[in-house]
């Protein structure tokens, strides 16, 4: 990247603006618009754009974490229990990043994300019924002691909802590739474990979002620090799009109650789609801007 | 300390570093952007580098530290099984901090 600009400074706030409110709406850390957006973009290197992503990552997930843990929604046991094998994954991948070339990384991420999409995608057409119970307007979601279950407050419908969480073996595998994949690319991982959570473990989207969130920032921590060691955090840069984030994660917090779980979905797929052909090209040698 | 307050405060300690770091570089002019590793925190770059560097690295720790939180919250209310979970959760984290200085 060439010197800093007041310009170059709004554009990096920007960037983490747009990413950090979609990514607090869909409980990704929003890396999977960051990464690509630094590397492509502003010409950053890959690595130097992972370490900056796996900050912006954990912003997203304080900032949603403070409003979300308080609200009840996220089940913290749940995000402990898959973050054991995700921490591991983590690490992994963040020393694997530091031995293999950009294309492969960016072909590994283009795999990725094009997974992703489609995951998300047949998740959106098989919404759940689940019964909704009557409640207090000022009642909030629990956790049950001991056990992997709970209840959270569905604004859009209204109610409580009960839940239990099912096949603990699903998760910790999809939770362990997720690590891998986020220490490597500098993504959250919550595009993985969002779905494996609704999908193949029958928690609700809203609180397998919420998890998601509080989860990505413990994730990214366990690598960010390989990075911060190895001379990849370039603060400057992390700046100001740390500061865009914190502002486009409270906005999407602040937005998620009255958001449809259905539409959140495609419209992340969509993304997933583009920036899964814009890195496959990257992979193969066709680049664009800097 | 409740994890929300915890976190709260973290994000707050730490977005004040990076707003204070920015601005100060904002103040100097243009400049390139440079790398500070984690070892030389107080001695790569420039002081505003260092100074927001301070901050990512607080922004850092404060998902750990709301680790911990749970840690001691559950240990109190007699839920050993996911107190250990959270204990185990952050050995591997320190694990990955001795990894990356190896």
């Amino acid at each position: 990247m060439n010197a800093l600009t007041l310009s170059t400074l709004l554009a990096l706030a920007g960037l983490g603006l747009g990413a950090g409110w979609l990514g607090a709406l869909v409980g990704i850390g929003g890396g999977v618009i960051i990464v690509p957006a630094l590397v492509l973009g502003f010409g950053l290197d890959f690595q130097v754009a992972v370490a900056a992503s796996l900050v912006a990552v954990i912003a997203t997930s304080t900032t949603a974490g403070s409003v979300y843990v308080g609200r009840g929604i996220a089940n913290m046991r749940l995000a402990l229990t898959l973050e054991v094998a995700t921490t591991v994954g983590a690490i992994a991948g963040g020393l694997a990043a530091a031995v293999l070339a950009e294309d492969v990384l960016a072909g590994i991420f283009a795999v990725v994300m094009a997974a992703t999409a489609v995951l998300m995608l047949r998740g959106a057409q098989r919404p759940r019924d689940r019964t909704v119970e009557t409640v207090p307007e000022d009642a909030t979601g629990w956790e049950e002691p001991g056990t992997l279950a709970g209840a959270y407050i569905d604004d859009v419908r209204g109610g409580l909802v009960r839940y239990r969480v099912e096949h603990l073996p699903v998760g910790w595998s999809v939770s362990l590739l997720a690590g891998g994949v986020s220490g490597m690319l500098g993504v959250g991982g919550g595009f993985l474990k969002v779905p494996a959570m609704n999908l193949g473990m029958d928690v609700p989207v809203k609180v397998a979002a919420a998890t998601s969130n509080f989860m990505i920032g413990v994730t990214a921590a366990a690598s960010v620090f390989i990075y911060f060691a190895r001379g990849f955090v370039e603060p400057l840069v992390v700046a100001p799009l740390t500061l865009g984030v914190i502002v486009g994660s409270w906005l999407g917090t602040h937005s998620s109650g009255r958001a449809r779980p259905e539409i959140l979905k495609r419209v992340m797929a969509l993304i997933l789609a583009v920036v899964a052909i814009q890195m496959g090209l990257r992979a193969v040698g066709v680049t664009f801007g800097g | 300390m409740r994890i929300q307050t915890l976190l709260r405060v973290g994000l707050g300690l730490a977005t004040t570093l990076i707003v204070v770091g920015t601005g100060i570089a904002l103040g100097e002019g243009e400049r390139v952007p440079v790398p500070v590793r984690l070892a030389g925190l107080w001695r790569d770059g420039s002081i505003p580098d260092r100074v927001a560097a301070t901050g990512i690295l607080i922004l850092a720790l404060t998902p750990v530290a709301g680790v911990v939180t749970l840690i001691w919250s559950w240990w109190r209310e007699g839920d050993r099984r996911f107190a250990l979970v959270g204990i185990v959760v952050v050995a591997v984290l320190a694990v990955g901090v001795l990894l990356g200085h190896a």
